[in-house]
Order: C-alpha cells, then structure tokens, then sequence
C-alpha cells in the first residue's frame, strides 16, 4: 500500500527542500526503484524561467537521479504506468491548479466549471491510484488562504477551490506538515 | 464561548457541524454576517459566523471601540446560551490597499483577541484537521 504526504507553507518558506530532502530520505529507507519529480511550472516569464532553473539545479546536483515529469494541466494517462515502489514528489498543486483555471479561462461559465470539475476528478483518482499501488506520493502546495476576499472573483473562485481541494488531501494523506520559515509541524 | 479559527475554505462550518452531532445537539442556530436580538436557552447552540460582514456594516467606527461593542453583544448572549464564533483569519495576507479593507483587517484581528482571551476554547481548523489552542476536549 502506498502513501500520501502533503506538505504546505508560505511562500519562501523552506517547503520545496524539505519535501526534495523528505522525498529523498524515503527514496533511501524503501530501497525504492524510480525518484519521480512532478513539475507543473510553465515559464511564461523571465523570473518563472529563473525560478524553475534554480530548482532543476538543485535536483541536478542531487547524488540520486531525479526523473523529471511535465504536467501542466492534464494528468496523463501514462502517469499509471510508475513502477511501484517509486517515490513521486509533485510541486506544486497551486501551480498546477492556476494552469487549470487559466486554461479553462475562455469556455463560459458552465463548461468551465465541467472542465474544472474534470480536472479535480482526474488528479484525484490519479493520487488513489497510485495510493493503491506501492507508490509514495509527496504533495507540495501553498497556504493562501488566510487573507480577505478578493475584490477579483476569480481569485475566490481558486481559493475556494484550492481549500476544498487541500481539505480532500488531507483526508486522504497519511502525514501533513505544515512548514513555517523551515520549522515543520506535523499536523497527522 | 468556542472560537473555531482557521482560513477560508478550510471546513471550519463542517467541523462545528459534525462537532455537534456528536454531541447530538438539536437546537442549532447559524447567523452569517448578525448577531441575533432574541433569547435562548442554556440547551440551544447559537453558531455565529462572517464577522467581517458584521464589522463592515459599522465600518465608521474606532477600531478599538468597535471590536469591543461585538463582544460586549456577544458576552450578552453567551450567559444565555451556547455560542460558538467561527472566525475566518483574514490576518495574514498582504496589507489591503483600500483604507475600509485595512480597518476591516485591524478590527477582526482586535475582535479575534478578544474572543480568544474570552472563550472557555479556541479550536484552529487546517483543512479540516483541528488543533485545540485553548482548553480541552
């Protein structure tokens, strides 16, 4: 039986290395086949190119190989086919959760919310799935909800979203960290 | 007086709800964005939730002595029945821009004090999973 772990923060907050480190640590105690790296940045910008350099540097210079898998919006099918007992780490959700929404963005309001709700049901039966399979997936994601209503509706609509997506993740999880400025706090 | 804090969509109405029905309690009643007039009674539960509605419909206010006219309503209420406040954290984004979203923040934060310092329990809701910060089970 696999496991799921999620771990969120702020932003800056240490999260992404304590999830490489964390994700790396278990690679080495389950003696385990495949260490898959989920990435789902898009580098529409000059600081977003940056950004992801930097973290495909620091992976690269990782004395265990990293298999990187791109996942901008859709979860391919061939996601199934990881060998068991590989360790999947995914960062982020929030990431992957704006590419959704924005990709969305031109169908009217039903369509899009069909769409979304496609999505949400696709990455949720992948995580079951590989819950069932020997496989432990690492979910990072942000905390970006403990501010106002956005003046933008848009902005509520991918918070609400992203709280009842959190919500669901942490129901299945097996551990959840919240990582505060590098102290971590085990939440289950 | 319970205090259930946590972020937006965070299951913060989910929880009180299965919270009660453990408890098996009959008599709820939620109020989003009001503080009821009418009484009570010592086996009801009064579940009180979007305080910023509250703050912003007297916005004009001091910050100080608008925080403490909601609790002193509340403290009214709680010697008659069960209270429980649920308190959405709006304290930790950036500062808002507008000077009306500014002092919404500042008096929820001053209200949220109160109310902790208050309450015989203060439960933090993450994601669903709750933390008791003050008193016990």
């Amino acid at each position: 039986m696999g496991r799921v772990l999620f771990i969120t923060g702020g932003v800056r907050s240490g999260k992404s290395a304590f999830a490489e480190y964390y994700a790396k640590e278990l690679y080495t105690k389950y003696n385990s086949s495949h260490l898959i790296y989920i990435a789902s940045g898009v580098a529409f910008d000059e600081e977003m190119k940056s950004r992801i350099t930097r973290h495909k540097q620091d992976r690269e210079v990782s004395e265990i190989e990293w298999i990187t898998v791109e996942l901008a919006d859709e979860v391919p099918t061939k996601l199934d086919k990881f060998q068991n007992n590989s360790i999947v780490l995914w960062d982020c959700i929030t990431t992957w959760l704006s590419n959704v929404l924005y990709k969305t963005q031109g169908l009217n309001k039903i369509n899009r919310l069909n769409q979304i709700e496609h999505h949400l049901n696709e990455f949720k039966q992948q995580i079951i799935s590989w819950k069932g399979q020997d496989i432990v997936v690492i979910l990072v994601s942000n905390e970006v909800l403990d501010e106002q209503l956005s003046d933008f509706s848009e902005v509520n609509l991918y918070r609400q979203i992203l709280g009842d997506l959190h919500q669901w993740i942490v129901a299945i999880s097996d551990e959840t960290y919240e990582i505060d400025y590098s102290l971590k706090r085990q939440w289950k | 007086m319970r205090v259930i804090i946590g972020g937006a969509y965070n299951g913060k109405r989910k929880f009180v709800k299965e919270y009660l029905d453990k408890l098996n309690v009959k008599n709820r009643y939620v109020f989003e964005g009001e503080i009821p007039v009418s009484t009570f009674s010592q086996e009801d539960y009064v579940i009180i939730g979007n305080f910023e509605k509250i703050i912003l419909q007297s916005i004009e206010l001091d910050e100080e002595e608008h925080a403490a006219k909601i609790f002193d309503k509340l403290s009214i209420l709680d010697k008659q029945t069960n209270v429980i406040c649920i308190c959405t954290d709006i304290g930790r984004g950036i500062v808002p821009l507008e000077k009306e979203n500014r002092k919404l923040r500042d008096t929820c934060g001053r209200l949220y004090q109160k109310l902790f310092a208050e309450s015989e329990q203060v439960i933090r809701i993450w994601y669903g999973l709750p933390e008791i910060l003050k008193g016990g089970e």
